[in-house]
């Protein structure tokens, strides 16, 4: 995977200031800052395991420190997220679970009769742990593309270079990783929601 | 569009839908304005997504996490001082939840709590410090007497900003050195002359590192002062540079260090004591220094402390942690918490309160390296501060000649005795079993000197030692202990001979020298001259026997390092005619392992790399592959304008598998980027400091993106990766590649560009190597070997000027389609040198996937009523194969037997035999050695078209059959068959063209001219042409209707199924060309529909035809389905239905026999 040097975003810039300077130490002290807390919570999230996730992100955050002069210039929050999630999959080995496409189970995409929808029954977000449980069962792309989406809030085209694939899979993966925690949700019913 | 599809569409664009991409929005207008599910799956989604980012929600950094981090990192508490804007957003998530307290970076006391300590920066480790922004009264009045204290005892020269001062002792009364430290006490000043050892202070700076005791060597013992050479004191008087806070002695020599930043002390041999990269005294070399076990350096940090018994070793104090190698004896690491691990030669520690961090020297022969700075689980590839290159000694070089020629040399063991400062290598060569040793070794300038010589484990007497026929003799060559005061350089000559012949005589010379850095050059300048040279000359050998010689080295050659492999060579006689070329040995002392290779290996598949560049530069893939040590990892990245990782393996067991899935996963096509990938390819290579990157870029060079390097290399400006270093090797693959380009890129990577090509002449293939080497280095190849299977071939010792290139035309049978080794060794940049590399020739090799597995023929059964059709057996597929050989190998009997041995016949006759049976892998190595041999040959591709069908990569047929055109742009039918193949593909919009190319080859052909009016018309494209085709049509007159209705064919194959699963009707005839939806005669025609496909024939050439089924498959990773069905045949005068059952993803399941025109049966 190779990363291409890119406009930065405004947030890294104070990051980007210290590296063109070489400063290094201020550079991880300031990315720490910035990105420490979702780090860890994207490891958090990959995890399941708070301790694992500190391990992680000290990992990540000392390696962006080593390397902090070949990162100048570099889309920062990419590098780093990219980094943490390498660390998580050597921590966590990828599950090989295989689903047939959507496209081939349209019965899918209609909710189940028995069970509400869930768009009536929105409230309150439920527990990290429960969400966790839910993505823990989809398959590790899949859930890897939706952390990397919503809780990294990285681009598609990001996402397509960590993930080896096109940003139009991505998008497909994403959809897909949607509709299964959707269902994921509903066949919890009640009692996985708030 | 059906509701189904629409849902379909749907859930494909749902991310881009809940993104608000517009596009996205108008696809889906329809299914989300007037379906309500479709409306709640939406909402569920658009909730489902902002859950997400809710799953870690509960992750909480500790408190003290960046403090800690920072404390890893080496970073100076200083830094936390400085306001949080100027460092980004606050640390640790703790944004002003407190209001009027401040999160600050600082210190901590070695007891202290995380922010509770008032000073913060006092002490071991770096924490996390909450300090109120606005000190309340109390706490600002006694800060002032605090700092009204502490300035009070800063009387002496100390910066306040100081981070570390080292007190050192060094004990000779106590025969050894000792650092010791505390850091809860103040600095000495700078200590008089004899002066007693101070008592402990009070800090005066709040970071310092304080003297605990000095001892001045004037005020030790008469007796401890006697053994310091009064020259050397009066040689070197210390300098005491401004701002002294701490000092270091080692035995004669002093040196007075600032406190500050750095502290390497060196205890080679040219041990110096440098302070931030410059040394502040130099002294006489310590040959010898005694930390021996009863007599161990302890150096306290504060982190641990470190116990050496080390003869040569490099030891750095940095700010935040020690750094030690061991590149003699061992030394002990003890951390603050009492973990001891005793590091070994060869090895590095770093202490810091992280713990205790070990890992091998990464390369002791390129210098002391110091390493900067760096984390603790990661020391980075350092840098050289210390010595220089003082590791870099003793070259040893080894020639062995045996009557006529050079004896075959070889280095049986390197090895290292426990405890004994030597390297001790064995080389063993054949000499006449009664040899035996005549004379004595004589060190050079110092008389006689008796040897150890080994036999069986025991000690012989050199004078005269005979060896028993078929036993080895080891001869162990090891210096003593050097004196002080001679100059380095040694000579060493013994005789040999043999009982059968007296006069026979066998001489030994042994020189080594060191190369120093320009601290001790002094002493003793070396030249090229100087270099030892070891020869063993032996005449008249009647037989041969063993001969073992076992060389050490010791202390005067403490860091010898013995480069290169020993060299091989056979008793050739024309290699007699050449200067006797020696090489020197490798690794060096300190790593008796060769350093591993991370190989990423960059394979051009770009569209102009189609068909056989791109075989043969996977071949040579696979070649290298195995041609590399199993320790060696590789990465093999498919690149056209962007690589992607096809496969990375570091075994050789899957290496096989690996690069089948390299093959067949692999398809020429896209633009070509060779600079791009070539730095793409360095950023995957793994830096973990272990191993050495190289990359490999395999390709013709041609640049579809970017501009061509043309200036020659002294004029092209040199490019430094920031993906860090790596060797660059180029190979260019086929007779048009862009060398010149590909030869630029490596030399301004300063790498090899190693470009090989096959020429042709009466005898059989020939390759030319051409190697090019970067503008500073000259390199004189000595040695060229190529070697295909049992062969080898030597070629001339040829000298490369810096920046030329150098031309080796080598003629040689080569098998075709063998890898070729080839071997090169001489001297570069006077240096020995050498390349091993796989290459090949042009022509592709024997590679392949997997054949596909083959399904036994249905179980099948005559429909009643048909006279013809066999009894139903279940026969094995094998069998059944097996007896259809000879009549199809007897159909192509007369091109085997051709006058004039074409080969290309018999390769044709090959490859089609072993496709109409059904052997894809043999089928498809024969087809590539016949393209080789003609890579124009339709037939050959046509053929190739089929058994890649079959064999399921799809992708790959159809490239080859649009490929076709390039080579019969002239021929109407290959443009029919093209333009076919790609409508039935669903790419009509590509097949038009060759519609078109088809009419304009046809002017008069009504049918095809209006079969391209059609499609034109259909793809609403290009108004000119069809305004063309259309006047064309009107000028042969005749019926306006551009479709006629065909007529009915004679001939129908219907392949019926139940499922969706789609699945492909190919049909083989017995010259094992196919009739299928990708190559179908142009009177034949396929109708393609959900559960069925139907192959219409107006007729068949009489023979057996196998009628196979293949599933296409959604991707790799889709399990195929047993799939059950029937088979109807339909000819004039009845109709055949056989059921099948395709249990696997290709199977043949039946076959058919067409007796005469008109008339065939299946069985």
């Amino acid at each position: 995977m190779a990363i291409r040097p890119v406009a930065g975003q405004p947030e890294e810039e104070a990051v980007q200031t210290h590296l063109r300077r070489h400063d290094r130490d201020r550079a991880l002290v300031a990315a720490s800052g910035l990105w420490g807390d979702e780090l860890g919570q994207f490891c958090m999230a990959l995890l399941d395991s708070q301790p694992e996730a500190e391990r992680v992100v000290s990992e990540t955050l000392l390696a962006f420190h080593h390397m902090a002069s070949r990162l100048c210039g570099l889309p920062l929050r990419m590098w780093l997220f990219g980094r943490a999630l390498e660390r998580c999959r050597e921590r966590r080995p990828q599950t090989g679970r295989h689903r047939l496409a959507h496209a081939e189970q349209p019965g899918r995409l209609s909710p189940p009769s028995t069970t509400a929808s869930l768009a009536k029954r929105v409230g309150p977000a439920p527990k990290p742990a429960t969400l966790r449980t839910w993505l823990e069962r989809l398959p590790s792309d899949q859930r890897e593309i939706a952390l990397l989406r919503y809780l990294a809030r990285l681009d598609y085209p990001a996402i397509a270079s960590l993930c080896e694939a096109s940003p139009e899979t991505v998008q497909r993966k994403l959809g897909r990783a949607l509709l299964d925690l959707r269902q994921e949700a509903l066949e919890a019913g009640g009692n996985a929601l708030p | 569009m059906s509701d189904a599809d629409r849902r379909v569409q749907f859930v494909a664009d749902l991310a881009a839908v809940l993104d608000g991409d517009p596009d996205a929005l108008a696809r889906n207008v329809v299914v989300r304005g007037d379906n309500s599910a479709i409306a709640d799956l939406e909402a569920d989604a658009r909730a489902m997504a902002g859950w997400i980012g809710e799953a870690g929600a509960d992750f909480v950094l500790p408190e003290g996490f960046s403090a800690r981090l920072c404390a890893q990192a080496g970073i100076a508490p200083a830094l936390a001082k400085r306001s949080p804007a100027d460092s980004g957003p606050q640390l640790g998530g703790q944004r002003d939840e407190h209001p009027g307290v401040r999160v600050t970076l600082g210190s901590q006391a070695r007891t202290g709590h995380a922010g509770t300590h008032p000073r913060g920066d006092a002490g071991e480790t770096t924490a996390l410090a909450l300090r109120r922004a606005d000190p309340t009264p109390a706490e600002g009045a006694r800060r002032k007497r605090q700092k009204s204290r502490t300035a009070g005892r800063r009387s002496l020269a100390l910066t306040a900003t100081a981070m570390l001062a080292v007190a050192g002792y060094y004990g000779w009364q106590h025969g050894g050195a000792q650092f010791g430290a505390r850091p809860d006490h103040t600095p000495s000043a700078e200590p008089r002359a004899g002066s007693k050892p101070q008592g402990p202070r009070h800090a005066s700076g709040p970071r310092a590192w304080q003297v605990t005791r000095y001892t001045d060597p004037r005020t030790r013992p008469t007796r401890a002062r006697r053994s310091v050479p009064k020259a050397l004191t009066q040689q070197h008087p210390l300098a005491l540079p401004t701002g002294v806070t701490a000092a270091i002695s080692n035995g004669p020599s002093r040196a007075w260090l600032d406190g500050g930043t750095r502290l390497a002390y060196d205890g080679s041999d040219s041990a110096a004591l440098r302070l931030s990269g410059r040394a502040l005294f130099q002294r006489e070399p310590n040959r010898a220094p005694k930390h021996s076990r009863a007599d161990p350096l302890t150096v306290v940090t504060r982190a641990g402390r470190f116990q050496l018994q080390a003869g040569l070793f490099a030891l750095t104090a940095l700010r935040g942690h020690s750094q030690l190698e061991v590149l003699r004896g061992r030394a002990t690491a003890i951390g603050l918490h009492g973990e001891a691990q005793t590091l070994a030669m060869g090895m590095a520690a770093r202490l810091d309160p992280s713990g205790l961090q070990t890992r091998p020297i990464p390369d002791p022969a390129a210098g002391l390296l110091l390493w900067e700075a760096g984390t603790h689980a990661d020391m980075g590839p350092g840098k050289l501060l210390g010595a220089g290159r003082t590791r870099e000694a003793s070259a040893h070089e080894l020639a062995i000649r045996l009557g006529p020629g050079w004896a075959r040399t070889e280095r049986v063991d390197v090895f290292k005795p426990e405890g004994a400062h030597s390297l001790e290598l064995a080389y063993q060569a054949r000499l006449p079993s009664d040899a035996h040793l005549l004379g004595a070794f004589v060190e050079d300038g110092r008389g006689r000197r008796a040897i150890e010589a080994r036999r069986a484990g025991g000690k012989v007497s050199l004078n005269r030692v005979r060896l028993p026929a078929g036993e080895a003799l080891r001869v162990g060559l090891r210096y003593a202990q050097r004196p002080q005061a001679r100059p380095f350089g040694y000579r060493y000559r013994a005789e040999l001979g043999t009982a059968s012949d007296p006069n026979t005589r066998l001489r030994v010379v042994v020189r080594t020298d060191v190369a120093t850095d320009e601290p001790i050059s002094h002493h003793h300048r070396f030249t090229p001259d100087d270099r030892g040279r070891l020869t063993l000359e032996l005449d008249q050998i009647a037989e041969a026997g063993d001969l073992v010689l076992d060389f050490a080295t010791v202390k005067p050659l403490p860091s010898a390092s013995l480069r290169r492999n020993g060299f091989a060579t056979g008793n050739d006689p024309r290699a007699s005619t050449a200067a006797p070329w020696v090489l020197s040995l490798a690794p060096g002392l300190a790593r008796r392992t060769p350093r591993a290779v991370h190989w990423v290996v960059a394979v051009d598949r770009s569209q102009s790399m189609f068909g056989a560049p791109l075989s043969t530069a996977t071949a040579f893939v696979r070649a290298l592959s195995e041609a590399l040590p199993e320790d060696h990892t590789m990465t093999v990245l498919a690149c056209n304008a962007s690589c992607q990782q096809v496969v990375g393996f570091d075994g050789a067991a899957s290496r096989a598998e690996a690069l089948d899935a390299l093959v067949t996963g692999v398809t020429a096509g896209g633009a070509s980027d060779p600079e791009g990938n070539i730095l793409e390819a360095a950023a995957t290579c793994d830096r973990d400091g272990t191993s050495t990157c190289s990359v490999v870029y395999v390709g013709d060079g041609w640049p579809s993106l970017g501009a061509r390097i043309v200036a020659p290399p002294n004029e092209a400006p040199r490019v430094t990766p920031p993906e860090g270093p790596f060797l660059l090797s180029t190979v260019a693959i086929g007779d048009q590649a862009d060398r010149t380009h590909l030869s630029h890129l490596a030399h301004r990577q300063l790498g090899h560009a190693l470009s090989l090509s096959e020429a042709r002449d009466a005898r059989g293939a020939a390759l030319r190597l051409v190697y090019r080497v970067g503008l500073d280095d000259a390199v004189h190849i000595e040695a060229v070997e190529l070697s295909s299977g049992e062969n080898a071939v030597r070629g001339l010792p040829i000298a490369i000027a810096p920046g030329m290139r150098g031309e080796l035309p080598l003629g040689l049978g080569l098998d075709p389609g063998a890898p070729v080794g080839v071997r090169l060794r001489g001297h570069r940049a006077g240096k020995a040198w050498s390349l091993t590399t796989v290459a090949a020739t042009e022509r592709p090799l024997g590679f392949a996937p997997a054949p596909p597995p083959v399904a036994p023929p249905s179980q099948v059964k005559a429909p009643e009523g048909s006279g013809t059709a066999e009894t139903p057996t279940e026969t094995p597929a094998g069998t059944d194969a097996t007896l259809a050989l000879p009549m199809l190998e007897g159909a192509h009997q007369p091109t085997l037997t051709d006058p004039g041995g074409d080969h290309g016949n018999a390769l044709e006759a090959l490859a089609r035999s072993l496709a109409a049976r059904g052997e894809l892998e043999r089928a498809g190595r024969a087809i590539r050695r016949w393209l080789a041999h003609d890579p124009s040959a339709i037939p050959a591709h046509r053929l190739a078209v089929g058994v890649d069908q079959r064999r399921g990569d799809r992708a790959a047929a159809q490239l080859r059959v649009q490929s076709l055109a390039d080579l019969a742009p002239r021929d109407p039918a290959i443009h029919i068959a093209i333009a076919g193949a790609l409508e039935r593909t669903g790419l009509p919009e590509r097949g038009c063209p060759h519609r078109v190319a088809a009419s304009e080859l046809l002017p008069t052909d009504r049918a095809h001219i209006t079969a391209a009016v059609a499609c034109q018309r259909a793809l609403e494209d290009d108004s000119q042409t069809l305004a063309r085709l259309e006047t064309r049509l009107a000028t042969l007159g005749g019926p306006s209707r551009a479709n006629p209705r065909p007529k009915r064919p004679p001939f129908a194959i219907t392949a019926a199924w139940k499922g969706q699963t789609r699945v492909e009707l190919i049909l083989v005839d017995t010259r094992g060309d196919v009739i299928s939806s990708l190559w179908l005669p142009s009177e034949a025609t396929l109708v393609d529909s959900p559960g069925q496909q139907r192959l219409q024939l107006p007729a068949m050439a009489p023979g057996p035809y196998r009628i196979e089924l293949r599933q296409t498959l959604p991707d790799r990773s889709a399990v195929p389905e047993t799939i059950v069905g029937t088979l109807q045949l339909r000819t004039r005068t009845r109709t055949t239905t056989l059921p099948f059952s395709l249990p696997s993803q290709h199977a043949w399941v039946a076959t058919l026999h067409v007796t005469d025109e008109g008339e065939a049966s299946p069985h």
